[in-house]
């Protein structure tokens, strides 16, 4: 009972649980021992007292916390660079969550797998702007669960078609596995946002570390910031090439109006081509990095100038064009990084310094 | 703390109130503090341990009291005691005098009501 008390107390803000976790374990073993001396009636009213007030307690402090930001005698040494990623990580949170709430409250709301699993993202998201590492863990899952939920209704929703079309079957697997994976790098690498703020908030040197890093200890944090980066950038490069192969089979462009008829096949072939460019990354990091970006960028412009053949506003022509380089330059970036690291011998500054 | 500044402390919450004076004899520990209360108030007020230690949390901001450091003979472990400072000592003080002038206000309503 002890034990689970203890867990119980996790639920509190970082700063309190570390001030006041050991003294309230501590008060409440011995609490736990007179009320045993009295009888199991005096031991269920102590319990019971204790969870009615728990969600109370529980709500209050972190409210307290996020008012004040100040304990008593030992600040929160939130730095600017973790409530950045904090406001980042709300607003994702609220991007993601803000469809999901208008399928789940539609006339048609989802059929009851999916509803569950949405809800569970909702109330992960919840969770995160509550108590980030438990939340932002739970999000994280949740996102996985979620890109399989999408694959898989995309994957059965498709009917039978009226006729039949050659390669059908590949192009919805295709497509479903595409979509899955967007959805999935979306809700999970948002919950991986929230951790990360919460990792700072408990360990402020952590913070004056690049932002990539996962572990405070040096030996550690190259190779697992590497292995992320990797794994999400051939997620996500992997993702759009299943969306653009889904695209070029099934000649979803329109071949015969120029420059139009150049230009898409041009922009899906070269999404075609960025898992190649990651898999160089893999192993020649700055190369890799340097053609990743290019390739962003050229998306990027191919992109702005189908919208403007398009005749599209000049916001329209700036957002294509920003949308699409945003997904692969900063991954450029990263592995540019990475390769900087390993040059210099005190690229990671050490932490707390 | 100024008297105007005391003054906008109060009214205490009941079981801020029975927290301070709780301590107003000597410094206690935390499950001291819980026992204490629940004899001050005849059993009505029982306080859970989010509830102490919130309200201690508050406490120590505001520098009504104070944590030290006690070592248990018997454990040879090192606990946690609170202390009310000279500042919580006033803020006690005038939230008691609050309630006695409503206590007497209300008696010599009742009483002249009664005649």
């Amino acid at each position: 009972m002890i034990r689970l008390y203890a867990r119980l107390l996790r639920l509190y803000p970082a700063a309190f649980r570390q001030r006041f976790a050991p003294e309230m374990t501590a008060v409440f073993a011995a609490a736990l021992a007179d009320a045993r001396q009295e009888g199991p009636l005096a031991v269920a009213r102590l319990c019971l007292g204790e969870l009615w007030a728990l969600p109370h307690c529980i709500v209050r402090e972190h409210l307290h916390e996020r008012g004040s930001g100040v304990m008593s005698g030992q600040p929160l040494a939130v730095s600017e660079k973790s409530a950045r990623l904090r406001r980042l990580a709300r607003s994702l949170s609220l991007v993601i969550a803000a469809p999901i709430l208008v399928a789940v409250f539609s006339p048609a709301p989802p059929h009851w797998p999916a509803l569950i699993v949405l809800l569970l993202v909702i109330g992960s998201i919840a969770t995160a702007w509550f108590r980030e590492d438990v939340g932002g863990r739970l999000l994280t899952g949740s996102g996985v669960l979620l890109g399989v939920t999408v694959a898989l209704s995309f994957i059965t929703g498709s009917g039978v078609p009226s006729h039949p079309v050659p390669g059908r079957e590949v192009m919805i697997l295709l497509t479903g596995a595409g979509i899955g994976l967007l959805a999935a790098a979306l809700v999970a690498g948002t919950g991986l946002l929230f951790v990360r703020v919460a990792r700072w908030a408990a360990r402020p040197e952590a913070a004056s570390l690049p932002w990539f890093a996962l572990n405070a200890e040096p030996a550690r944090q190259v190779p697992l910031a590497r292995l992320v980066i990797r794994l999400a950038a051939l997620a996500l490069s992997l993702a759009m090439a299943c969306l653009a192969l889904q695209v070029l089979l099934a000649g979803h462009y329109v071949p015969d109006r120029p420059p139009v008829g150049t230009l898409t096949p041009a922009y899906y072939s070269l999404m075609l081509l960025m898992p190649l460019a990651v898999l160089l990354a893999l192993r020649w990091e700055r190369a890799g990095a340097l053609l990743i970006a290019a390739g962003g960028l050229a998306l990027g412009v191919l992109a702005a100038w189908t919208v403007a053949v398009f005749e599209g506003s000049v916001l329209l022509i700036l957002l294509a064009g920003i949308l699409h380089a945003v997904q692969y330059v900063p991954f450029g970036v990263m592995f540019w990084r990475l390769a900087r690291q390993d040059a210099g011998p005190s690229a990671l500054p050490a932490p707390g310094s | 703390m100024s008297t105007t500044a005391a003054q906008d402390s109060l009214p205490l919450t009941e079981a801020t109130f029975y927290i301070l004076l709780s301590l107003a004899p000597g410094p206690k520990h935390g499950y001291a503090i819980m026992k204490d209360v629940a004899a001050l108030s005849g059993g009505r007020t029982t306080l859970s341990t989010g509830t102490l230690y919130g309200a201690l949390a508050r406490l120590l901001e505001r520098g009504w009291v104070v944590r030290l450091e006690d070592d248990d003979p018997e454990s040879g472990r090192s606990k946690k005691a609170y202390e009310l400072t000279a500042l919580g000592r006033r803020l006690l003080t005038a939230e008691t005098a609050r309630m006695e002038a409503l206590v007497s206000t209300a008696n010599l309503r009742l009483a002249e009501e009664s005649r």
